[in-house]
C-alpha cells in the first residue's frame, strides 16, 4: 500500500542542517530503512521560488511567493510501498532532519 | 615530474574535455576532434615546459587543435571537400558555456562510455577525451605497450561509428539508464589507480585523482542525480585514508590495524557531509550503499567505535540493490564483528560453492577460524587464499598470517 509522507517545515524553527549538527549515522540509518520501499521522492523548491494561484470568484489571482499566512511549507513528499500504516509511520519517525519538521503520513487513494 | 610539468598536465586535462567536445559539435567528427586535441596537448606538452605557458593557454589549445584538424582535412584525401563546407565552423570561435544549454562534456562522457564498448576500451577513451591524457600515458598506467593502447583507441572510435552512436544527449530515461554504466567505468578508473598492486605509483596515483575529477565533473552536469554524489563521496573517502593503506615497507596495512591519525578528517567531513546530501533525496542507490558503508568506517574515532550493526543494515540495503557475492560475503564479515566469529562463519559457509575460487572468501574464513582459535585450519585457508591471488601485496599479507598461525600453533608467538 502506498503512502505519502508529507513533510512540512516550519520556516521560522527549521534551518538547513549545518556540519556540526549533522549526524550521519541517523541519515545513513534513515536511509537503509528506505530498502525499496521509496516509489517517488521529490524535493520542493523554496517558497520563494513559488507562485500562488487562487481565484477570486472565477478570476485566478496569481502572486508571487508563497500563500502569505502559512507558517510551513511542504519541503518535499516521499511515497512509500509498505505492507502497513504502521511501517509508513515508523519509517516516518527515523528520518533524519529533525528540528523544525512535521511529517503527515497519508495513504495514496488508487483506483 | 616537476611541479611546472605537473600544473601543466593538470591545465590540460581541466581544458581539453571542453574543446574535445565543442569541436566534436563544431566537425561533427568525433575521431577527427579527438586526434586534433591529442595532436595539440602533445604539442603542448613538449614545447610548454621549454617556452613557458601561454598567456591564455586554453585559446593556444583551441587555436592548435583547430589547425591541427585543419591539416588533417588536408592531407586525407577524402575529406577535402569537406573542408570547404566546414571552413566557416572552423572559423567561428568556440563559445564559452552558456547556462541551460546541454553541456557537451557531458554527452561526450556518455559517448565515450557506450555500453557498445567493452569496460578497458570505455576507460581508455574517456582519459583520453576528456582528461587529455596521453596514449603513452595510458600505456603506462595500464601496463601496456603503447602501439596495443593506440589499437584499442582507435578499435573503440571505430566501433562508436560503427554502432552509429550520435553526439547526442541521451533522452531523460537514457540518462537515467546509461548512468550506472558510466558510473561503473569511472569506479573502475579509480580502482585501477587505487588498488594497484602495492604502494600507488605516481601513474596510478594520477589514475585515481582524474576518477576523481570526472566523478566531480559528473556532478556538476548531473546535480540532481544522487548515485553520482554518491560515487564521488566515495572515491572521497577513499582517498582521505590512502596514507593509511599502506606501511613504510609497503605492505597492505588492514583497516582495524590502520593509523587513523593519518586519515585526513577535513576530507572525510567534507565527503560525509556530500554523501548526506545525496542520502537525504531518499532513492536508493549502489554507489550510495557503498559510500555509506565507507562512511561508517570513516566516521569511527577508532576500530572499537565502529558501528557494526549500522554497517549490517547497510549491506542488506545494498544487496537489495544488487545481488552480488562479494558484498555477500563483506556482510558476512560484519556480521563477524557485530556478532562473533561463530555467527560470520554461519553467514560464510553457504557461500563457499560460489565463492570458492576467490581468495578473500577463505582469507575472510581463515580470519573467523583464527577468532574461534582453530589455528591450524586458518592457516589452511590463508594457505588456500594465497594459491588464489597473485597480488603481490595481499601474498604478502596472506604470507604474514600463515607465518603468525603457525607461531601459534607452536606457542612461541603471542596471540593476536
Amino acid at each position: 500500500m502506498k503512502y505519502a509522507m508529507v513533510i512540512l517545515r516550519d520556516e521560522e524553527e527549521w534551518q538547513p542542517l549545518n556540519p556540526e549538527q549533522l549526524d550521519f549515522e541517523l541519515t545513513a540509518g534513515w536511509w537503509a530503512g528506505l530498502k525499496g520501499k521509496v516509489t517517488a521522492s521529490v524535493r520542493l523548491g523554496s517558497r520563494d521560488q513559488s507562485t500562488t494561484v487562487t481565484w477570486r470568484g472565477e478570476q485566478p489571482v496569481v502572486t508571487d511567493g508563497p500563500y502569505v499566512e502559512a507558517k510551513e511549507t511542504v519541503g518535499g513528499i516521499v511515497v512509500v510501498d509498505v505492507d502497513s500504516a504502521r511501517e509508513a509511520v515508523e519509517l516516518a519517525t527515523t528520518f533524519p532532519n529533525r528540528v523544525g519538521i512535521r511529517i503527515e503520513v497519508r495513504p495514496i487513494l488508487e483506483g | 615530474m616537476d611541479e611546472a610539468s605537473q600544473a601543466l598536465e593538470r591545465y590540460v586535462r581541466d581544458e581539453s574535455a571542453r574543446l574535445v567536445a565543442s569541436l566534436t559539435r563544431q566537425l561533427g567528427d568525433f575521431d577527427l576532434a579527438e586526434e586534433s586535441v591529442h595532436d595539440a596537448i602533445l604539442e603542448a606538452l613538449s614545447h610548454w615546459p621549454a617556452s613557458g605557458v601561454p598567456k591564455e593557454p586554453g585559446a593556444w589549445l583551441r587555436v592548435t587543435a583547430k589547425r591541427k584538424a585543419t591539416d588533417r582535412l588536408r592531407r586525407e584525401v577524402r575529406y577535402r571537400d569537406r573542408l570547404q563546407a566546414l571552413g566557416k565552423n572552423l572559423a567561428r570561435a568556440v563559445e564559452p558555456d552558456q547556462p541551460g544549454v546541454i553541456d557537451d562534456r557531458l554527452v561526450l562522457i556518455f559517448m565515450c562510455c557506450h555500453p557498445t564498448l567493452s569496460r578497458e576500451a570505455q576507460v581508455a577513451l574517456t582519459l583520453r577525451s576528456l582528461l587529455g591524457v596521453t596514449t603513452a600515458q595510458l600505456a603506462k598506467a595500464f601496463l601496456t605497450s603503447e602501439a596495443t593502447m593506440t589499437k584499442r583507441i582507435a578499435r573503440a572510435k571505430r566501433k562508436i561509428v560503427e554502432a552509429g552512436i550520435p553526439f547526442a544527449i541521451p533522452s531523460g530515461d537514457e540518462i537515467r539508464s546509461r548512468l550506472s554504466e558510466v558510473l561503473t567505468s569511472i569506479y573502475v578508473m579509480f580502482n585501477e589507480g587505487y588498488l594497484s598492486a602495492g604502494p600507488a605509483t605516481s601513474q596510478r596515483e594520477e589514475l585515481a585523482n582524474d576518477a576523481e575529477w570526472l566523478a566531480g565533473l559528473l556532478r556538476q552536469l548531473l546535480p540532481e542525480e544522487p548515485e553520482v554524489t554518491g560515487l564521488l563521496a566515495l572515491m572521497q573517502l577513499h582517498q582521505a585514508r590512502r596514507r593509511a593503506r599502506f606501511d613504510d615497507r609497503g605492505r597492505i596495512v588492514l583497516m582495524k590495524d590502520q593509523d587513523r591519525s593519518v586519515w585526513d578528517r577535513p576530507a572525510i567531513t567534507a565527503a560525509i557531509e556530500l554523501l548526506a546530501s545525496a542520502l537525504r533525496m531518499g532513492q536508493p542507490g549502489f554507489y550510495q550503499a557503498q559510500a555509506a558503508i565507507a562512511g561508517c568506517h570513516a566516521v569511527a574515532v577508532r576500530w572499537e567505535d565502529t558501528n557494526w550493526e549500522l554497517i549490517v543494515t547497510l549491506y542488506d540495503q545494498l544487496l537489495s540493490i544488487a545481488d552480488s557475492p562479494i558484498a555477500a560475503l563483506n556482510r558476512a564479515i560484519a556480521i563477524q564483528y557485530r556478532d562473533g566469529p561463530e555467527a560470520g562463519l554461519a553467514e560464510l559457509d553457504p557461500m563457499g560453492r560460489s565463492l570458492d575460487s576467490y581468495h578473500l572468501f577463505h582469507a575472510a574464513r581463515a580470519q573467523m577460524l583464527r577468532g574461534m582459535g582453530r589455528s591450524s585450519e586458518a592457516a589452511a585457508e590463508d594457505r588456500l587464499a594465497s594459491k588464489l591471488t597473485s597480488n603481490p601485496a595481499e601474498l604478502s599479507l596472506l604470507q604474514r598470517r600463515i607465518e603468525d598461525e603457525t607461531f601459534i600453533k607452536d606457542g612461541h608467538g603471542h596471540p593476536r
